[in-house]
Protein backbone atom coordinates (compact mmCIF):
# COMPACT_ATOMS: atom_id res chain seq x y z
CA UNK A 1 0.00 0.00 0.00
CA UNK A 2 2.80 2.38 0.95
CA UNK A 3 4.67 1.60 -2.24
CA UNK A 4 1.48 2.11 -4.22
CA UNK A 5 0.92 5.49 -2.58
CA UNK A 6 4.50 6.56 -3.21
CA UNK A 7 4.22 5.47 -6.81
CA UNK A 8 1.03 7.49 -7.18
CA UNK A 9 2.82 10.44 -5.63
CA UNK A 10 5.62 10.12 -8.16
CA UNK A 11 3.22 9.78 -11.05
CA UNK A 12 0.60 12.37 -10.16
CA UNK A 13 2.34 14.62 -7.64
CA UNK A 14 3.08 17.42 -10.08
CA UNK A 15 -0.44 17.59 -11.51
CA UNK A 16 -2.02 17.32 -8.07
CA UNK A 17 0.19 20.10 -6.77
CA UNK A 18 -0.74 22.25 -9.77
CA UNK A 19 -4.41 21.61 -9.05
CA UNK A 20 -4.00 22.51 -5.39
CA UNK A 21 -2.14 25.67 -6.42
CA UNK A 22 -4.95 26.59 -8.80
CA UNK A 23 -7.42 26.27 -5.95
CA UNK A 24 -5.38 27.88 -3.21
CA UNK A 25 -3.03 30.17 -5.16
CA UNK A 26 -0.48 29.57 -2.46
CA UNK A 27 2.16 26.95 -3.37
CA UNK A 28 3.18 26.43 0.22
CA UNK A 29 -0.37 25.77 1.42
CA UNK A 30 -0.95 23.68 -1.70
CA UNK A 31 1.99 21.44 -0.84
CA UNK A 32 0.67 21.04 2.70
CA UNK A 33 -2.68 19.96 1.29
CA UNK A 34 -0.99 17.49 -1.05
CA UNK A 35 1.02 16.00 1.81
CA UNK A 36 -2.04 15.80 4.01
CA UNK A 37 -3.92 13.83 1.36
CA UNK A 38 -1.07 11.38 0.89
CA UNK A 39 -0.37 11.00 4.60
CA UNK A 40 -4.03 10.12 5.09
CA UNK A 41 -3.66 7.45 2.42
CA UNK A 42 -0.41 6.14 3.91
CA UNK A 43 -1.95 5.96 7.39
CA UNK A 44 -4.99 4.16 6.07
CA UNK A 45 -7.31 7.01 7.07
CA UNK A 46 -8.40 7.34 3.45
CA UNK A 47 -9.07 4.44 1.17
CA UNK A 48 -8.72 4.98 -2.53
CA UNK A 49 -11.79 3.81 -4.36
CA UNK A 50 -12.11 3.81 -8.11
CA UNK A 51 -9.52 5.31 -10.37
CA UNK A 52 -6.69 6.53 -8.09
CA UNK A 53 -6.00 9.74 -10.03
CA UNK A 54 -9.65 10.78 -9.94
CA UNK A 55 -9.87 9.97 -6.26
CA UNK A 56 -6.73 11.99 -5.54
CA UNK A 57 -7.93 15.03 -7.48
CA UNK A 58 -11.20 14.90 -5.55
CA UNK A 59 -9.35 14.53 -2.25
CA UNK A 60 -7.13 17.49 -3.12
CA UNK A 61 -10.21 19.56 -3.93
CA UNK A 62 -12.00 18.69 -0.69
CA UNK A 63 -8.93 19.26 1.46
CA UNK A 64 -8.12 22.55 -0.29
CA UNK A 65 -11.70 23.79 0.14
CA UNK A 66 -11.58 22.85 3.82
CA UNK A 67 -8.33 24.76 4.08
CA UNK A 68 -9.92 27.83 2.49
CA UNK A 69 -12.90 27.58 4.83
CA UNK A 70 -10.57 27.41 7.79
CA UNK A 71 -8.79 30.58 6.78
CA UNK A 72 -9.74 34.01 7.97
CA UNK A 73 -11.82 35.79 5.37
CA UNK A 74 -9.66 38.85 5.75
CA UNK A 75 -6.57 36.96 4.65
CA UNK A 76 -5.85 37.65 1.01
CA UNK A 77 -4.80 34.68 -1.02
CA UNK A 78 -1.42 35.57 -2.43
CA UNK A 79 0.58 34.13 -5.27
CA UNK A 80 3.88 33.26 -3.72
CA UNK A 81 6.41 31.21 -5.60
CA UNK A 82 6.46 29.38 -8.86
CA UNK A 83 4.40 26.29 -9.36
CA UNK A 84 4.50 26.13 -13.15
CA UNK A 85 7.93 25.82 -14.69
CA UNK A 86 8.36 27.37 -18.12
CA UNK A 87 10.09 25.27 -20.79
CA UNK A 88 13.10 27.59 -20.89
CA UNK A 89 13.21 28.06 -17.14
CA UNK A 90 12.17 31.69 -17.35
CA UNK A 91 10.78 32.97 -14.08
CA UNK A 92 9.04 35.86 -15.83
CA UNK A 93 7.13 33.52 -18.16
CA UNK A 94 6.09 31.32 -15.27
CA UNK A 95 4.86 34.25 -13.27
CA UNK A 96 3.08 35.71 -16.30
CA UNK A 97 1.17 32.48 -16.85
CA UNK A 98 0.41 32.10 -13.16
CA UNK A 99 -0.93 35.63 -12.92
CA UNK A 100 -2.95 35.12 -16.11
CA UNK A 101 -4.44 31.98 -14.58
CA UNK A 102 -5.12 33.87 -11.38
CA UNK A 103 -7.38 36.29 -13.26
CA UNK A 104 -9.69 33.45 -14.29
CA UNK A 105 -12.69 32.70 -12.14
CA UNK A 106 -11.85 29.79 -9.83
CA UNK A 107 -14.28 27.40 -11.51
CA UNK A 108 -12.70 28.03 -14.91
CA UNK A 109 -9.17 27.90 -13.57
CA UNK A 110 -9.63 24.51 -11.96
CA UNK A 111 -11.03 22.93 -15.13
CA UNK A 112 -8.17 24.35 -17.18
CA UNK A 113 -5.64 22.88 -14.77
CA UNK A 114 -7.40 19.53 -14.57
CA UNK A 115 -7.56 19.30 -18.36
CA UNK A 116 -4.15 20.67 -19.30
CA UNK A 117 -1.90 19.39 -16.52
CA UNK A 118 -4.10 16.74 -14.95
CA UNK A 119 -4.81 15.32 -18.41
CA UNK A 120 -8.38 14.52 -17.46
CA UNK A 121 -11.22 14.35 -19.91
CA UNK A 122 -14.17 16.72 -19.50
CA UNK A 123 -16.17 13.85 -18.10
CA UNK A 124 -13.48 13.06 -15.54
CA UNK A 125 -12.95 16.72 -14.66
CA UNK A 126 -16.70 17.13 -14.26
CA UNK A 127 -16.78 14.14 -11.92
CA UNK A 128 -13.98 15.59 -9.79
CA UNK A 129 -15.69 18.97 -9.51
CA UNK A 130 -19.21 17.61 -9.32
CA UNK A 131 -20.61 19.17 -12.49
CA UNK A 132 -21.79 17.78 -15.81
CA UNK A 133 -19.45 17.11 -18.69
CA UNK A 134 -20.99 19.98 -20.66
CA UNK A 135 -20.50 22.41 -17.80
CA UNK A 136 -16.88 21.38 -17.43
CA UNK A 137 -16.35 21.80 -21.18
CA UNK A 138 -17.93 25.23 -21.30
CA UNK A 139 -15.98 26.44 -18.26
CA UNK A 140 -12.84 25.24 -19.98
CA UNK A 141 -13.71 27.04 -23.20
CA UNK A 142 -14.46 30.31 -21.43
CA UNK A 143 -11.29 29.93 -19.41
CA UNK A 144 -9.11 29.40 -22.45
CA UNK A 145 -10.74 32.31 -24.30
CA UNK A 146 -9.95 34.62 -21.45
CA UNK A 147 -6.48 33.21 -21.06
CA UNK A 148 -5.81 33.75 -24.76
CA UNK A 149 -6.80 37.41 -24.53
CA UNK A 150 -4.77 38.02 -21.40
CA UNK A 151 -1.73 36.23 -22.68
CA UNK A 152 -1.85 38.14 -25.97
CA UNK A 153 -1.73 41.35 -23.99
CA UNK A 154 1.12 40.04 -21.88
CA UNK A 155 3.16 38.91 -24.88
CA UNK B 1 -11.76 22.97 -30.09
CA UNK B 2 -9.09 23.52 -32.75
CA UNK B 3 -9.06 27.26 -32.13
CA UNK B 4 -7.30 26.53 -28.85
CA UNK B 5 -4.83 23.94 -30.12
CA UNK B 6 -1.88 26.32 -30.16
CA UNK B 7 -2.72 27.71 -26.76
CA UNK B 8 -3.18 24.23 -25.29
CA UNK B 9 0.11 22.97 -26.62
CA UNK B 10 1.83 26.13 -25.40
CA UNK B 11 0.31 25.65 -21.95
CA UNK B 12 1.39 22.01 -21.88
CA UNK B 13 4.98 23.12 -22.38
CA UNK B 14 4.81 24.48 -18.87
CA UNK B 15 5.34 21.79 -16.30
CA UNK B 16 4.02 21.85 -12.76
CA UNK B 17 6.90 21.82 -10.37
CA UNK B 18 7.76 18.67 -8.50
CA UNK B 19 6.39 18.69 -4.98
CA UNK B 20 8.68 18.08 -2.04
CA UNK B 21 8.84 14.52 -0.76
CA UNK B 22 6.06 13.38 1.55
CA UNK B 23 7.17 14.08 5.11
CA UNK B 24 8.44 10.94 6.77
CA UNK B 25 5.42 9.19 8.16
CA UNK B 26 7.29 7.95 11.21
CA UNK B 27 8.42 11.49 12.00
CA UNK B 28 4.85 12.69 11.64
CA UNK B 29 3.73 10.00 14.06
CA UNK B 30 6.53 10.84 16.44
CA UNK B 31 5.77 14.54 16.40
CA UNK B 32 3.15 14.23 19.13
CA UNK B 33 5.21 12.01 21.47
CA UNK B 34 8.29 14.19 20.88
CA UNK B 35 6.42 17.26 22.10
CA UNK B 36 5.04 15.31 25.01
CA UNK B 37 8.57 14.18 25.89
CA UNK B 38 9.90 17.72 25.68
CA UNK B 39 7.09 19.01 27.89
CA UNK B 40 7.61 16.21 30.41
CA UNK B 41 11.37 16.91 30.43
CA UNK B 42 10.80 20.60 31.08
CA UNK B 43 8.36 19.82 33.86
CA UNK B 44 10.86 17.39 35.44
CA UNK B 45 13.67 19.97 35.20
CA UNK B 46 11.51 22.61 36.86
CA UNK B 47 10.51 20.15 39.60
CA UNK B 48 14.14 19.22 40.30
CA UNK B 49 15.21 22.87 40.28
CA UNK B 50 12.49 23.70 42.78
CA UNK B 51 13.46 20.78 45.00
CA UNK B 52 17.15 21.76 44.95
CA UNK B 53 16.41 25.35 45.75
CA UNK B 54 17.32 26.26 49.37
CA UNK B 55 14.28 26.96 51.44
CA UNK B 56 13.78 30.64 52.04
CA UNK B 57 14.70 31.79 55.56
CA UNK B 58 11.68 32.10 57.76
CA UNK B 59 10.29 35.57 57.70
CA UNK B 60 10.10 37.14 61.10
CA UNK B 61 6.76 38.67 61.73
CA UNK B 62 6.80 42.42 61.65
CA UNK B 63 6.58 44.00 65.07
CA UNK B 64 3.30 45.66 65.52
CA UNK B 65 3.85 49.35 64.92
CA UNK B 66 1.10 51.23 66.48
CA UNK B 67 0.69 54.93 66.79
CA UNK B 68 0.28 54.46 70.52
CA UNK B 69 3.62 52.66 70.84
CA UNK B 70 5.39 55.41 68.89
CA UNK B 71 3.65 58.09 70.94
CA UNK B 72 5.01 56.46 74.05
CA UNK B 73 8.51 56.96 72.68
CA UNK B 74 7.92 60.57 71.67
CA UNK B 75 9.73 61.98 74.68
CA UNK B 76 12.75 59.67 74.07
CA UNK B 77 14.22 60.67 70.67
CA UNK B 78 16.95 57.99 70.68
CA UNK B 79 14.46 55.23 71.42
CA UNK B 80 12.04 56.58 68.80
CA UNK B 81 14.84 56.80 66.25
CA UNK B 82 15.95 53.23 67.04
CA UNK B 83 12.39 51.96 66.74
CA UNK B 84 11.87 53.71 63.40
CA UNK B 85 15.19 52.34 62.09
CA UNK B 86 14.19 48.84 63.15
CA UNK B 87 10.86 49.22 61.39
CA UNK B 88 12.40 50.61 58.22
CA UNK B 89 14.83 47.67 58.02
CA UNK B 90 11.95 45.27 57.82
CA UNK B 91 9.92 47.31 55.36
CA UNK B 92 12.47 49.04 53.09
CA UNK B 93 15.21 47.50 50.91
CA UNK B 94 18.53 47.23 52.74
CA UNK B 95 21.21 49.07 50.74
CA UNK B 96 23.94 47.70 53.01
CA UNK B 97 23.09 44.03 52.49
CA UNK B 98 26.23 42.31 51.08
CA UNK B 99 25.85 41.19 47.47
CA UNK B 100 22.59 43.04 47.09
CA UNK B 101 21.66 44.90 43.93
CA UNK B 102 21.13 48.14 45.82
CA UNK B 103 24.57 47.89 47.37
CA UNK B 104 26.14 47.38 43.93
CA UNK B 105 24.21 50.30 42.50
CA UNK B 106 25.12 52.53 45.43
CA UNK B 107 28.78 52.29 44.38
CA UNK B 108 28.14 54.09 41.07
Amino acid sequence: MKDDARELYERHGRALLAYACALLRDPSAAEDVLHQVFLNVLRGKSVIDGEPAHYLFRAIRNTALNHIRGQSKEVELADAGIWLESPDGSTEESLALQSALATLPAEQREVVVLKIWGQLTFEEAGAVIGVSTNTAASRYRYGLEKLKQIWKCDD
Amino acid sequence: MTEFDDLESHLREFRPRRPAAIPDERLQRLRGPIWLGVAAGMAAAMFIALRLQKPAPPVEPLPAATLGALNALADRPEALDAELTKMSRTTLPDVTQPGGVLQSLSKF
